[in-house]
């Protein structure tokens, strides 16, 4: 399947924008798996401007929400607190793009990750819990959003309330597994039935839940996010399981202080359990994207690339292994005994705004 | 001797990451398609050595378990009978047998497998009762394998999948 070219994505955007449109620069961005992100710099009406344009690949995306519901909600947040790039347009079924499903952003000037953000040098420890910090106020901002005064609960399913939050959560993406795995996995099927013993019901709150997200997942300018981006996997549930699929931000600085400043914004605790049960139940849902909408589409000849193999069969053995580490103990001291995340097992789609 | 198999992916994996990969430093999907292809060998090399012994060995302790699985009580009489057909079907004939044949005994073995952990919980979710001593044996192997299934993986995971 061919890249985009300057020629199709100038007119493209020319029609929807009614007006003669020059590109100036184009550039697919690297990493991003689960869906193609281009950069756009284009002159039109005498001035420039930026666009991304965020596209399904020819196989299909690697998560099970379609693009039009990131849409929707990035329409929906557009006009919330919470700092989301502007969406312009939606489209599928066209001529361009080969009628692949998209949606096109304004491009908001900033990096995936604060620079030098690992380095070592004086004051470089302060600054990662500025960052931190911010990235947890950011993650507030969305679990106390008013998602029902947002229109949120139109596109993204609701459970009864905040005791049914992690179990819907389960119950969703287990039956996606059973439906859509490769083949058989009674590891797995043990880890299930483990982490549905363990699922917490002291969820406080039903909040969005933005999925995967951190460094590498939002925009930042000057050590602040400017743009919340990537609502592939959003929901409506409990706000831990943003906790645990921050990519590995939250261990930058001292986690513990990092969830005692969440309590803090949130007012109210997160226990162990959730922590815990949240902790194991991410790699669960990488192996679902990995496997169901990764390596079974490679095997089906949908998606020809070559990563989908890495991923579908390395990552999500790691995942699994990851797993078979809690099985049959107490889920915290699991937890607590076990690695903390300091790399994302959900980085290996290599996802890129 | 002859260079083994896994002499030879090593020796493909070689030329990609000393010739190939260099010149496409700055094309980045490129690069990371060859990066993908370099974690695949890794993995093939290790994977070649164990796999039929890994198979072999899982294969005799899951029929083992499926044996016991078909005679538990309260399994369902479906799944019994198909543990029963899946453990002749794949019964060994003394002979030397093919990877791919040791690989399709294990998945029906496995699935068979998982079909009784699902079964088993949800009875025991309905009864509220604990767990059996074969629910643990079960357990207990899927936990104690986990990191030989995952072995010929490791030095394959820890390279760059993109």
């Amino acid at each position: 399947m061919p890249d985009l070219t300057i020629p199709e994505v100038a007119d493209y955007l020319g029609r929807h924008l009614g007006a003669p449109v020059s590109i100036t620069s184009l550039r697919k961005t690297f990493p991003g798996i689960s869906r193609e992100t281009w950069l756009v710099q284009a002159e039109f009406s005498g001035a420039p401007h930026g666009f991304v344009v965020r596209v399904d690949p020819p196989g299909g995306p690697s998560v099970p929400q379609p693009l039009r519901q990131e849409w929707e909600v990035y329409r929906r947040l557009w006009t919330s607190p919470v700092p989301v790039a502007e969406p312009l347009w939606f489209d599928e079924g066209g001529d361009f793009a080969q009628g692949r499903p998209l949606m096109v952003r304004r491009l908001v000037e900033g990096t995936t990750s604060p620079p030098g953000i690992t380095d070592e040098g004086p004051g470089s420890g302060e600054r990662r819990r500025r960052v931190v910090y911010e990235h947890i106020e950011k993650l507030a901002l969305v679990h106390q959003l008013d998602w029902k005064a947002h229109g949120l609960d139109a596109v993204l399913a609701a459970p009864d309330g905040p005791h049914d939050a992690l179990a819907a959560e389960f119950r969703m993406w287990k039956s996606i597994w059973e439906d859509g795995r490769t083949a058989p996995y009674p590891l797995i099927t043990e880890a299930l039935d483990w982490l549905e013993e363990n699922l917490p019901t002291d969820t406080p709150r039903l909040s969005l839940v933005k999925g995967n997200n951190g460094i590498g997942e939002e925009i930042w300018r000057d050590d602040r996010i400017v743009a919340m981006s990537d609502w592939e996997l959003a929901s409506i549930g409990d706000g831990v399981i943003d906790l645990a699929f921050s990519q590995g931000t939250l261990e930058l600085h001292d986690f513990d202080d990092a969830i005692a400043h969440y309590e803090r914004c949130m007012g109210e605790t997160v226990s162990p359990q959730r922590l815990a049960f949240a902790a194991f139940w991410i790699p669960f849902k990488v192996i679902v994207c990995l496997n169901v909408f990764r390596l079974r589409r490679f095997m089906a000849g949908q998606d020809q690339r070559i990563s989908a193999l890495t991923h579908g069969l390395l990552s999500t053995a790691g995942c699994e292994y990851r797993l078979s580490t809690g099985i049959g103990r107490d889920i915290v001291e699991a937890w607590r005994s076990g690695p903390r995340q300091n790399q994302s097992v959900y980085a290996a789609l290599g996802d890129a705004k | 001797m002859n260079p083994s198999a896994p002499d030879l992916i090593r020796a493909v994996a070689q030329c990609l990451a000393r010739d190939i990969l260099p010149r496409f430093e700055t094309a980045n999907w490129t690069a990371s398609n060859v990066r993908s292809c370099l974690a695949l060998l890794a993995h093939l090399e290790d994977r070649v050595a164990s796999e039929g012994p890994m198979l072999h060995v899982d294969n005799q302790r899951l029929r083992d378990l499926l044996g016991e699985a078909a005679r538990a009580p309260g399994v369902a009489a479906g799944l019994a009978a198909d543990i029963d057909a899946a453990l002749a079907a794949h019964r060994a004939d003394g002979g030397y047998p093919p990877v791919a044949e040791l690989a399709a005994a294990n998945d029906a073995y496995r699935d068979l497998l998982e079909r009784y952990i699902a079964g088993a919980a949800a009875l025991r979710r309905a009864a509220g009762a604990s767990r059996t001593p074969l629910d643990e044996a079960i357990r207990a192997h899927l936990i104690a394998t986990a990191p030989l299934d995952f072995a010929p993986m490791a030095r394959a995971a820890a390279m760059p999948a993109i």
